[in-house]
């Protein structure tokens, strides 16, 4: 193999090769300049693209903030606030997860609620798509008539799967139909999506808060994990045992 | 690159006539015969990775804020850096995109690619040893995701180190065909022939 390497024949084709790659050789390189350039556009892009997001972001000045009372965080709120244990959800009307924990513990929620054992807020936290926004929007509209809690139930009830399209003007207005909701406040409210930015804004607080997805529970300011709290004598358990806490 | 053009002297000093594809495919003039795919794979790697980029730049962009909640999902960034993150990450990716279809800068666009991936690889191993249950968010939506867990987070894990040997390959081989490389002078540090072999 060794003599084979030095033949004569491979080093006047070496030779040969070599002079064949002068040409180019000696050529300027314009490349350098290609790859700063290209460098500084993706630069320029992300900077654009983090100004054109941000002016995309809610806008204090777009939220309007419901016209009824509010729990805390911004929250619908039932029970008293001398309640011993304050129970928060973070719930999407689209999620069938949140439908599933309503179907399975609400009516133990309410129990307790009743007794005065606890308090309980539910935070919108609209993540799954715009229909989830508008259906958190509309359900704010019937809380400033006093019927957000039945607008809830129906939302939940009558769930579509997600992002089907399901939830328009029509359905949302025949939802508040259903619980008595008739008059043009309450249409107007819905047709104009009048919560949407404040529902933006109470699902990034959320976001801030910690919750990633839906539902999310809290007991008394910690979070609550589901995996503890799947039937009702497991939540009763949960958010009643040991005291306040 | 004085390495490559002594490893192809040693191979065909070695074994005669029998040169590598790419050897030939660079080194040849034209008319000489052009066996070799290797350009074609580092074209179809481009098209792969940009097609990966523009999937994944596209929701992120349609919906900043599930964006922003992605990022902070992973609870690795400080939260002033969060929103930065979330709404500029998805017009880098559809900026590396977009080189990647077109064939400009190829090699660095590459490397980005490449060093982004293993970026977002960390991310996803960090979430899942800390037992956060998350969905990546590679391609919008994510945060949460209740039924996230080892079979998740391993198909994501393989799926992106599979773009990371794509995106390393195209690194180190960034010559190919139709792109823009070919017509401005090529790669950084691949000397260009236009006479030689691209026409």
């Amino acid at each position: 193999m060794s003599s084979r390497r030095s033949s004569p024949t491979a080093q006047a084709d070496r030779k040969r090769r070599s002079r064949r790659s002068q040409p180019w050789r000696g050529r300027p390189r314009r490349s350098p300049w290609i790859v700063v350039g290209v460098a500084a556009a993706l630069a320029a892009a992300v900077v654009a693209g983090i100004v054109i997001q941000s002016n995309r972001t809610v806008d204090g000045n777009q939220v309007v903030r419901p016209e009824h009372a509010l729990g805390p965080g911004g929250g619908e709120q039932l029970g008293s606030a001398s309640a011993p244990v304050l129970v928060e959800e973070y719930a999407d009307f689209q999620c069938p997860a949140c439908a599933a924990l309503e179907r399975r513990l609400g009516p133990t929620i309410r129990r307790l609620v009743e007794s005065g054992r606890i308090r309980f807020v539910f935070h919108n936290f609209a993540f799954i798509g715009p229909e989830s926004l508008r259906a958190a929007s509309a359900a704010t509209c019937a809380g400033d008539q006093g019927r957000f809690w039945q607008y809830h139930d129906l939302l939940y009830a009558d769930q579509a799967p997600e992002n089907s399209g399901a939830l328009t003007d029509a359905r949302l207005l025949e939802f508040g139909r259903r619980v008595g909701l008739t008059d043009e406040r309450f249409t107007r409210c819905v047709e104009d999506d009048r919560y949407v930015p404040w529902v933006r804004q109470v699902t990034e607080e959320g976001s801030r808060r910690g919750v990633t997805g839906t539902p999310t529970l809290f007991r008394n300011g910690r979070e609550l994990p589901l995996e503890q709290v799947q039937t009702p004598e497991e939540l009763e358990r949960a958010v009643t045992g040991g005291g306040a806490g | 690159m004085e390495a490559e053009t002594r490893q192809y002297e040693a191979i065909r000093g070695n074994r005669g006539e029998r040169v590598t594809g790419r050897a030939q495919e660079e080194r040849l003039p034209r008319g000489a015969p052009r066996a070799s795919l290797a350009p074609w794979l580092a074209t179809a790697a481009r098209l792969l990775l940009a097609v990966v980029w523009t999937w994944a730049a596209i929701s992120k962009i349609a919906d900043p804020d599930a964006s922003v909640r992605a990022v902070r999902a992973y609870r690795i960034l400080p939260e002033v850096l969060v929103e930065p993150v979330g709404w500029g990450l998805p017009f880098l990716e559809l900026g590396l995109a977009l080189l990647l279809a077109a064939g400009l800068a190829t090699r660095l666009v590459a490397a980005v690619s490449a060093a982004l991936l293993v970026v977002f690889m960390i991310g996803i191993v960090t979430a899942w040893a800390r037992g956060l249950r998350i969905d990546c968010g590679c391609f919008g939506g994510g945060g949460d995701d209740p039924t996230a867990g080892t079979g998740t987070y391993l198909r994501d894990l393989v799926r992106d180190g599979g773009l990371v040997v794509v995106a390393v390959g195209l690194t180190m081989w960034p010559r190919s065909r139709l792109a823009v490389d070919n017509l401005v002078g090529g790669p950084p540090g691949h000397p260009h022939a236009p006479s030689s072999e691209e026409q």
